[in-house]
């Protein structure tokens, strides 16, 4: 969890992706953004996040982020 | 058939009586009729592309679902080593399924839409080479909503390729998804898990989907016939002309509020038929004209495109391995705001030719594409200047001026961009901005509209403005609508509706005229 939010806060100074839970809502996070942080999440932790998951719900909330990086390398 | 034709009210007419005659199990059965009798009295014979689409969807998604479930049973006999390899042996099965079935769908659009535009290019390109080869231009009739069924179709595969949900095993679901008869004109572009089932399920009546949509296909007729289609009555003169200064300006200022007016009410008309079959479509506009930036203003108009745009071109071309690999070695190189936006100049390059190529098959639209294109990568590249700007001159975001001074600056790129759209060609559009700034033309009452015709049409766009923003300020209209007393309601709809019988603009034997969007 920390590695990824590092990534994000190396990406966004200043936000608290902590709290934040509407990342793409309240136009934090645009569609650069998403693709940046797949290419950091790849390089970091060895996963390519597939585009089926590019989802709002999910890059929203750190947290979710975080269970679909988990779900991907177990598999 | 248009979508404010008698023919057409009176097929939504009968076929929503009889939706809620028929038992719960059949209503999808009448809905598929009434697409098949749209469909056939608005293009005959070329329903047989419909069909194909249909069915080249319905058994490719079939034929991936079956490969997805043979990997599931097959995966976990494996041995880790093994899995990887077998993993990518079935993806380059399910690669050639989708391949196949974009092909067909895709092929028969370009060769439809587009033949007449790569034969006229070639021939031109033979010309200046000097070789002796001329193609025949052929022009073809145009299924209707080709366009737009088949970025549904595409959709529909791609989705089920990527895994996002199963095929369906239904082809009554499947057709109806595709060929559901009010959003057959003009969209909007609807996604397979946000509509089939709804269509599918047989719905049950409700009264007050019922009166929504009512209320939006009056509020959907008044923006076409009593705005729309009167400043038609002044831009369609002026662009035929060689008018400048004032005169010409106000046309490309009208024919944003005519495109919108319009384009808006059909989505109006066609959501509020949903309602009528207890159908939610999805909304394709969201006042765009509080649009403080172009990114905005596109995330606001013609949204069901936009939307489709980003997931099936946008993200297919950025996160591709050879996208990937460039982001690595940019940003390796170049930090901050330069590196991004050298990697956004590939995918929206691609992302902008689409939109500008889809709405048709000129040069001119393709410019109006890259037109967007430029803009939004200008944005980018300068975003450090006006932040820098921002901070000398201590404006700050929240500020009213400045957020007004932001819609203005995004409404006068928009006009840019309808002027490409709108003039006959490309040169046509060039000498018109030329004329805007060069001519001394200010008569404005001699193409078209009376002063009496200038009030309604004032009239008409402050109503619609204030209704937009009382949605920017999140306020629900129709519960707001509803509170209100039984003679107030009733006395709102009888002059919105009168205004449409007498201010309504109508041609020949009260044939409103077609819709702009409908051509696509």
């Amino acid at each position: 969890m920390e590695k990824l939010l590092a990534i994000l806060e190396d990406m966004k100074p200043g936000v608290d992706f902590k709290k934040e839970k509407k990342l793409i809502e309240d136009g934090i996070l645009d569609s650069f953004d998403i693709v940046e942080i797949i290419a950091a999440i790849d390089d970091e932790f060895d996963v390519e996040i597939p585009v089926m998951e590019v989802q709002p719900e999910i890059f929203n909330d750190v947290e979710k982020l975080y269970a679909l990086i988990e779900r991907l390398m177990e598999e | 058939m248009s979508l404010i034709s008698l023919p057409f009210m009176l097929l939504v007419t009968a076929s929503c009586v009889l939706y809620y005659l028929a038992p719960k199990q059949w209503r999808w059965c009448i809905l598929l009729l009434a697409n098949v009798i749209f469909y056939v009295a608005a293009s005959q014979a070329l329903i047989i592309f419909l069909i194909g689409s249909i069915l080249s969807v319905y058994i490719g998604g079939l034929a991936i679902n079956k490969q997805i479930k043979l990997q599931k049973a097959t995966i976990k006999s494996l041995e880790k080593d093994q899995k990887k390899a077998y993993k990518a042996m079935m993806k380059k099965r399910k690669q050639l399924i989708l391949i196949v079935v974009l092909a067909i769908n895709i092929g028969i659009l370009c060769y439809l839409k587009y033949y007449g535009f790569f034969a006229g290019n070639l021939n031109a390109i033979n010309a200046l080479l000097h070789v002796n080869v001329n193609i025949a231009v052929k022009k073809f009739v145009l299924p209707l909503g080709i366009s737009y069924y088949t970025l549904m179709a595409i959709s529909y595969m791609v989705d089920v390729y990527r895994g996002k949900y199963e095929a369906s095993p239904q082809l009554g679901k499947v057709a109806l998804y595709l060929s559901f008869f009010p959003q057959m004109t003009e969209g909007p572009i609807s996604r397979f898990d946000q509509l089939a089932d709804q269509l599918y399920a047989g719905n049950e009546f409700d009264i007050i989907k019922f009166k929504s949509g009512l209320y939006l296909i009056l509020w959907g007729l008044f923006k076409k016939l009593v705005i729309a289609d009167r400043a038609a009555l002044y831009v369609n003169p002026v662009f035929s002309g060689m008018h400048g200064g004032f005169t010409a300006f106000l046309a490309v200022a009208l024919y944003t509020l005519q495109i919108y007016a319009e384009f808006s009410g059909a989505m109006d008309i066609v959501r509020g038929i949903g309602y009528l079959f207890g159908v939610h479509m999805e909304k394709n506009f969201e006042q765009p004209f509080f649009s403080k930036s172009i990114a905005e203003f596109w995330r606001r108009w013609h949204r069901t495109l936009g939307t489709w745009l980003k997931d099936y071109v946008f993200y297919s071309i950025s996160l591709s391995k050879m996208n990937m690999n460039l982001n690595r070695s940019v940003k390796k190189h170049m930090k901050g705001n330069f590196g991004r936006f050298i990697l956004s100049a590939f995918p929206l390059f691609f992302v902008w030719f689409f939109n500008g190529f889809w709405h048709g098959a000129s040069w001119k639209y393709i410019v109006y594409g890259l037109y967007y294109y430029l803009i939004m990568m200008m944005g980018l590249l300068l975003a450090p200047v006006f932040t820098k700007i921002k901070d000398t001159w201590h404006l700050h975001e929240q500020r009213k001026g400045y957020r007004l001074f932001c819609i203005l600056r995004t409404v006068l790129i928009v006009f840019g961009g309808m002027l490409i759209f709108r003039a006959h060609s490309l040169d046509d559009a060039l000498q018109m901005l030329l004329r805007i700034f060069t001519m001394q033309e200010t008569d404005i009452l001699a193409h078209g509209l009376t002063l009496v015709d200038f009030g309604i049409l004032i009239w008409g766009l402050v109503l619609m403005f204030i209704i937009a923003g009382l949605k920017e300020r999140r306020v629900n209209l129709f519960a707001l609508f509803d509170q209100k007393s039984l003679l107030l309601r009733y006395g709102i709809i009888l002059i919105i509706g009168v205004s449409i019988i007498v201010f309504g603009i109508y041609g020949h034997g009260y044939q409103a005229s077609d819709f702009i969007y409908g051509e696509f």
